[in-house]
């Protein structure tokens, strides 16, 4: 079981492990990772494609490979060359190719490049190409990821400066694990030299990786002797920083950095450190097999597909390493069908007394699971069955690969959960939570990832015969609900709202629920029981907006100030989104407590006005009216001078810069005004700001919360002009 | 069938067999290539195949073109997500699984070896090997090609070098134009004679009906058009 695997340039590997008062450190001499590369693409999708491809019969290599391997054999990248037999894809049996083992790691996609160019284009498909290097590792040799935490705990040290700084400088900002390092950037690389050598950390969480080169810089100019932050001297730049494009949005990638011996987890640019803390991230360690620093900064996908590369390994499937394997050719009118997406029921506007709320358990994983949905067993072409409703595509009775990845999370899940409900222990029960918030990522994503085309092994008919079930379900669940006399007000994807038809008797929801849930084998599990749910119009229109509504849990008391809590349930509305302001949030809320209080509008608008006089009075301090948005491309490539560009010219302005993925935070001064002086950064303690731009949001907010009771922003501004005294009601907001 | 009802000429360029070239601009969108395959297959016996790999294989548009809905059955889709998978499926349309197709559509041919993740000497040659494919298609099977390219650049000139025909559709103040590089097509697709002209859905419905009908395939009354869900 390791920590983490250091590579070095010779080939050689360092594996390090956890022992009762430090780590042991051991040399794997000679590591040659493995690639395979096989015929062409046509032989398995092509000409010969179809739902079982049926590549030509042969003994050893083809001539094409063997041509191929003469070609490799003898350069530096290639340590030995041989054949052996895989299978290509869950559906063909295993054939000869051509097994190349590579001198290093990073030799691998060297060797795939020169493949690629060699012969005509086409020719040949690479296997095993593209692994994370210590994922890589533990697949090949056959050693755990995660490390033997029954030895002793890890041990962990916290590097951080703030998100503004950058440079030499910025190091005297520096704290360790929270404490401020030093007044000079002296004194605080010898204090980090110190920490460092005091705890000897197993894992090193820095606010940037920028920090690692930054305070080796440091300590070489000021001479602090022996200064070293890993086990061995050093560190290895892994990748430099990049852009790229995802499902439309924009990320950002930071440079990465590694440290001998140790796990470096980058604040940064990291998913499940934040969403599940590194009690999460290590539960999800041993579950996807993925090395703790590469869990550290993967995507929900690259977690997924880790699971899945180890789950194919078991089957003998090798990993490609570019998506050849296109959909089947399908009747337009089966595409028409399978286009439609997830099925909702158009909410019916306004406020609504008495709802309930039913929610099926993990319903895509489920469907995954209990319908046997793999990229191997959907349209399998070897059963002549009509499975999927809608679609007539066939489920092959041979058990999908994909149930097997997911089944054993879905139940740890709802083993955690349990255990959640059953603990008096309040770390135990943290970890727990971790664990469960860690699985939930994984399982959420699942069923989108089966779409999106570098999928190692997605499939969109996958994608759509997970929709397909989806909309039967809960169709099937609408019809079961009605018929025993509930009216269904709102459903979406998995969820379902139901009030009492008037003038029927109801079958109570436990009852129909577990009806439902033996029926089509997926818990229906009741969420909660609301005195009130209000779903809001779209905007700019009469009909319900499908995700934006607020509703009072029945028996949860709504706290008279501060955050709402789990008394209202938000969703879609500006509370919920990540860049409204707190100050705007806070005026929602304060609407919101009044709402369920008085159901007036005339109330809520007293509220707000109430909140605008104080802000028109400049009592609202500018932490609160923070704008933060996801900065989607470089400051010069936007063609609009919105106020966010405006922002990240400021920020240029002072020497730094946003990366496209990262989020830029900013204080409105001056909407109307020119260039970066329509706003301020927070770190420049402006005093002032832009009253009229945060009246309108405000008044956004509250304009959400009535409009469910037919109000808009005419009726606001009327409100609020003749208003000249707040009513009592605004101050009553206990029922 | 109604005879009493005036006729007018509805034209769409006759296809030979082999590649196609289509320029469409860019106002038309996908509509006169979706509705240059539906006039093939009430034309032919065949079925029609479309490999999309511009993103423009959606079918509500194409649903409500067709003057009768069982036209979807006959026309079979496969989307290309990678450069790679639009590759296997170019080959595909040679192999065992497409039998006797009337047209054969591949729109946006080079986006996808547009993207990053394809080396750019290695997008040229995939480039030129889809070309070929194609026009293996068309010699296989003896159909029309229609290929359509997201942009008209060096990149693509090698499919301007084997298209068989170049054909450009505008749209004209008399409706939307087809011409040929070479002056031998000029196809006006509908005049309406009084000068009043649109080039919306309702107009390619009412061109789509005529070709229709002139082939004698079935088109569905308007009534038992809007029953249909």
């Amino acid at each position: 079981m390791v920590l983490t695997v250091d590579f070095h340039s010779a080939g050689d590997v360092v594996r390090w492990s956890l022992t009762d008062d430090g780590v042991t450190r051991t040399v794997h001499e000679g590591y040659t990772p493995t690639l395979f590369v096989g015929d062409a693409a046509r032989d398995l999708y092509g000409r010969r494609g179809g739902p079982t491809p049926t590549p030509p019969d042969r003994d050893g290599l083809s001539d094409s490979l063997t041509e191929l391997q003469a070609f490799l054999t003898g350069q530096d990248a290639v340590a030995n060359t041989g054949c052996e037999s895989y299978r290509q894809t869950f559906r063909t049996a295993p054939r000869p190719l051509l097994r190349i083992d590579a001198a290093s790691v990073d030799a691998v996609r060297q060797i795939a490049q020169r493949v690629q160019q060699f012969n005509r284009p086409a020719e040949y498909t690479c296997y095993n190409v593209d692994l994370t290097r210590q994922f890589r590792y533990c697949l090949e040799t056959g050693t755990p990821a995660s490390p033997d935490q029954s030895v002793r705990p890890l041990r962990t040290l916290s590097l951080s400066i703030p998100p503004h700084k950058s440079g030499p400088d910025a190091l005297t900002h520096l704290t360790i694990d929270g404490d401020a390092a030093g007044q000079t950037p002296e004194a605080a690389v010898t204090a980090v030299d110190r920490a460092v050598r005091e705890r000897d950390p197993d894992v090193i969480v820095v606010s940037t990786a920028d920090l690692i080169p930054l305070l080796f810089d440091a300590a070489d100019t000021h001479d602090v002797s022996g200064f070293e932050l890993g086990r061995e001297p050093g560190y290895t730049k892994l990748a430099g920083e990049s852009t790229y494009t995802s499902y439309g949005q924009v990320g950002h990638s930071p440079a990465r950095y590694t440290l001998p011996g140790r796990v470096v987890i980058d604040e940064s640019n990291t998913f499940f450190y934040h969403e599940a803390g590194l009690p999460g991230c290590l539960d999800l360690v041993n579950r996807a097999g993925l090395p703790l620093e590469e869990l550290g900064w993967a995507s929900i996908g690259r977690v997924l597909t880790a699971m899945q590369i180890r789950a194919a390994r078991d089957r003998d499937v090798l990993v490609p390493w570019q998506a050849w394997r296109p959909e089947l050719f399908k009747p337009a009118a089966t595409l028409d069908a399978a286009d439609r997406g997830g099925t909702t029921f158009a909410p019916a506007v306004g406020v609504h007394e008495n709802v309930h709320e039913l929610d099926f358990a993990s319903l895509y994983p489920n469907i995954i699971r209990t319908r046997n949905i793999s990229p191997e067993t959907v349209r399998c072409g070897c059963c002549d069955t009509d499975d999927v409703p809608g679609l007539g595509y066939s489920i092959c009775d041979a058990d999908g690969y994909l149930p097997t990845v997911l089944g054993p999370l879905i139940d740890a899940r709802s083993r955690i959960k349990d255990q959640i409900e059953e603990t008096t222990d309040d770390a135990e029960r943290d970890r727990l939570e971790s664990a469960s918030a860690a699985i939930k990522w994984i399982l959420v994503s699942c069923f989108g990832y089966q779409g999106f085309s570098n999928a190692k092994f997605g499939r969109i008919e996958c994608h759509e015969a997970i929709n397909a079930f989806a909309r039967d379900i809960l169709l099937d669940a609408k019809t079961a609900l009605e018929a025993v006399g509930w009216q269904v007000l709102h459903g979406i994807v998995d969820s379902i709202w139901v009030t009492p038809a008037p003038d029927r008797d109801q079958r109570p929801l436990e009852t129909v629920a577990a009806e439902i849930s033996a029926d089509t084998g997926i818990a229906l599990e009741y969420e909660s029981a609301f005195d009130w749910v209000a779903f809001c119009p779209m905007r700019n229109g009469d009909s319900g907006a499908l995700t934006r509504y607020f509703g009072k849990r029945r028996v949860e008391t709504t706290p008279s100030t501060g955050e709402l809590g789990d008394a209202i349930k938000t969703r879609g509305i500006e509370t919920r989104q990540r860049n409204t302001p707190p100050w705007v949030s806070t005026v929602q809320e304060d609407a919101l407590r009044v709402f369920d209080a008085t159901r007036s509008p005339d109330a809520v608008c007293d509220v707000l006005h109430r909140h605008l006089t104080a802000l028109r009075r400049g009592d609202v301090a500018t932490d609160d009216l923070i704008v933060a948005n996801r900065v989607s491309k470089r400051a010069d490539a936007y063609t609009q001078e919105t106020l966010t560009v405006a922002a990240l010219r400021r920020t240029q302005h002072h020497g730094s810069s946003l990366a496209p993925g990262q989020t830029v935070r900013y204080i409105v001064v001056n909407a109307d005004g020119r260039g970066i002086d329509r706003v301020r950064l927070p770190f420049e303690d402006s005093e002032s700001y832009d009253a009229d731009w945060y009246e309108d949001a405000a008044i956004r907010a509250v304009e959400s919360i009535v409009s469910c009771v037919g109000w808009d922003r005419t009726d606001i501004d009327q409100y609020l002009a003749d208003t000249t005294e707040t009513t009592l009601g605004s101050y009553n907001t206990q029922p | 069938m109604n005879t009493s009802q005036r006729q007018p000429r509805v034209e769409l360029p006759e296809l030979d067999a082999g590649l196609t070239l289509v320029d469409v601009g860019s106002d038309l969108g996908v509509t006169p290539v979706q509705s240059l395959l539906l006039d093939s297959i009430f034309a032919g016996d065949g079925d029609a195949y479309w490999v999309d790999a511009a993103g423009t294989a959606q079918t509500t548009r194409l649903r409500e073109l067709a003057p009768d809905r069982r036209y979807l059955h006959r026309v079979h889709v496969a989307r290309g997500f990678t450069a790679y998978q639009q590759t296997s499926l170019l080959d595909r349309l040679t192999g065992e699984h497409v039998t006797a197709p009337s047209v054969v559509v591949a729109t946006g041919i080079d986006r996808l070896y547009r993207d990053t993740d394809v080396p750019a000497t290695h997008a040229q040659d995939l480039l030129v090997r889809s070309i070929a494919a194609l026009a293996r298609v068309g010699r296989v099977h003896d159909v029309p090609v229609i290929v359509t390219r997201s942009r008209a650049d060096e990149f693509t000139q090698p499919l301007v070098n084997a298209a068989q025909t170049h054909l450009r559709c505008e749209d004209t103040q008399f409706g939307p134009r087809f011409t040929d590089a070479t002056g031998d097509v000029d196809t006006l697709v509908y005049h309406l004679g009084d000068g009043w002209v649109q080039t919306t859905l309702a107009y390619w419905q009412e061109v789509l009906t005529h070709r229709a009908r002139m082939h004698d395939a079935p088109v569905v009354g308007e009534e038992a058009t809007s029953g249909v869900v």
